[in-house]
Order: structure tokens, then sequence, then C-alpha cells
């Protein structure tokens, strides 16, 4: 279930706190607002309710599916391919052989460069 | 831990979050593991790090004790070494030591199959399992930038010395590997060196 949920400033006291900027602004006095216990009673009554939308139908967007895919885990390919090419790698590896080591190791001092 | 996509997910450093670049590097990974010779090594001209160790750079001045003579000399070979371990810009308690695989001519040691009898078709086989990176022990590197040819780095000859000790006159930067070159070769050292299926069971006997 989506559940969207709003909560809304009421406008009476956006206008109030704008009304009260302009003037500190007008005269030159600094403004901060001050919560006032009586105005917030009044403004209660005023106020929007928070409200919830309780969506029962899915809705489907190939552009919404498509991001949120991609979203949740941008790499999945390039892991998948990396993991199949060390998969790949790794089942390929083989030992030198003991005859072909030993003719390495005998003399392995000589085969250094500087 | 085991190898999964999940666990790798988490490996992918900010470089790699681009689909330009994981795509370049996937393509040039199946490229040289499908035997291509060039694309291991950053050209000179492109190399920021021509003069920083990194791990899998090839390097001369090496300085290796031969455990046969009890001499030293100075060798090339290629940086096992993490990378941050041996930066000189992190601060550490220790003295930072370079882990290094010597590395040799891949023409000496076919010359040595050869010497030692093995017949040419085995030959011709290992050599060309050597070059398609099968071999576990021996990690290819083919003829490009300062190497005049192909050389081997051989895994299972690994020697450790003080950073110090590579500051030497002999020392000398031969290649830096590609992004393609460095994961080929993080893939063999954890392959040879870390091999969780090792097929032993290390249950306490009963």
């Amino acid at each position: 279930m989506n559940a969207v949920t709003h909560s809304q400033t009421p406008a009476s006291s956006r206008g109030s706190v704008a009304l009260a900027l302009g003037a500190a602004m007008a005269t030159g006095q600094p403004y901060w607002p001050v919560e006032d216990p009586s105005s917030y009673a009044n403004n209660q009554a005023d106020e929007t309710p928070a409200y919830v939308i309780n969506q029962t139908v899915p809705t489907y967007s190939e552009v919404t599916d498509k991001v949120l895919a991609e979203t949740k885990n941008p790499h999945l390919t390039f892991v998948d391919q990396m993991a199949s090419i060390y998969a790949s790698f790794s089942e390929r590896q083989e030992l030198l052989g003991e005859e072909f080591g030993a003719a390495i190791f005998d003399d392995l001092d000589s085969l250094y460069e500087s | 831990m085991t190898f999964s996509p999940e666990n790798l997910k988490d490996q992918i450093p900010y470089y790699l979050t681009s689909a330009l670049a994981q795509k370049e590097l996937v393509e040039n990974l199946e490229a040289i593991m499908g035997g291509a010779r060039s694309g291991y090594y950053l050209s000179a001209s492109q190399d920021a790090y021509a003069h920083e160790r990194l791990q899998g750079d090839g390097w001369r001045g090496l300085p290796l004790f031969s455990f046969t003579s009890g001499e030293k000399q100075d060798v090339r070979g290629i940086l096992l070494s993490n990378t941050c371990d041996v930066s000189p810009e992190n601060d550490r308690t220790l003295p930072p030591q370079l882990v290094f695989a010597p590395i040799v001519r891949l023409s000496a040691i076919e010359a040595r199959f050869v010497a030692r009898g093995i017949s040419p078709a085995q030959v011709d086989g290992k050599v060309a399992a050597i070059k398609q990176q099968i071999a576990t022990s021996v990690f290819y590197l083919p003829a490009g930038g300062p190497l005049e040819e192909d050389y081997v780095a051989l895994l299972d000859d690994v020697h450790s010395v003080p950073v110090s000790a590579h500051e030497n006159d002999n020392k000398e930067k031969l290649f830096t590997l590609s992004m393609a070159g460095f994961y080929l070769f993080v893939f063999k050292l954890s392959v040879h060196f870390c091999r969780l299926q090792e097929n032993v069971d290390r249950s306490p006997a009963m």
C-alpha cells in the first residue's frame, strides 16, 4: 500500500510571519518570530490537518520502472560480467607441471636480469 | 568470504562507476584474456604513475638475495605489494616492505623446456597456456613498451625487501599495468595464493 503524507503550514501563519518580517525590515529593527501561545490556539482552528492518501490501485510506468531498477542496483550488469570473467578465468587455471617447473627452478638465478 | 557478484559490487571503485568505464574494462579484460597482446600496459604518454610504485608495476633494480649462492643482485620484477602499503604518502609505524616476483624472459624458459627434452608439442602447448594466462603460477607479460620481448612473472619465486633498499641507482620503472592488466594480475594473484576451493577438509579428525 502506498501512503503519501503531506503536512502543510497554515496559510494564516505564513502570512503573519511575512507581515512581521516586512514590518521589521521597514523599521530597520531585527525581528525574530516568537510564538504567542494565544495565537497558537487560534491558529489551530485554521490549520489544515495532515492527511494521508491511501492508494490502493497500483500504478505502472515503464520509465519509473526502468529508473528504479537502475537506481536499485546500477552495477548489476557490470558486476555479473566481472564475476563471470573471474569464474571463467579461475576455472581455466592449470598447474605449470612438475617437469616444466623443474626446468625453470633448477637454475633460477641464471634467468634473472638486471 | 566467498566470491560472488554481491561481494564484488562493494569493491567497485569510484572511477569504475560510469557505464562507459565499466564497458571499457570488461571489453579490454575479455580481449587480453582472449589472447590479445596489447592493452596490458599504460602507454608512456598516458602513464600518470611513471615514477610511483603501484601494485603490478614492473621495475628494474629490485634487490634479491639468492638462496643458492647467498649473493645479492638487482633484478627485474613485478610488485605484488598493495599500492597503499608501499606509498610514501601513508604514515606507518614499521618500515614498508616491497614484495615482488622476478620477471624472466619467456624465450629463456622455453629454451629450458626444450633443453630438458620435453617434446616440441608439449613445449608449444605450455607456452600457449602461459600466453593465455592459464598457468596458475606464471603471469604472462607480452612485449611492449620497455619490454623488448615477452616476459613472465614467476609467482612461486616471491621476495621481500625494504622499500629503502630499492632506492638505488639501478631503480627504473619498466611498465605500469593498465586497468585491465591490473585486474587480470589481481585475478591471477587471488587464484594462485587464495584458493578457497583447495579441496582440503580441515574438519577436526574424529
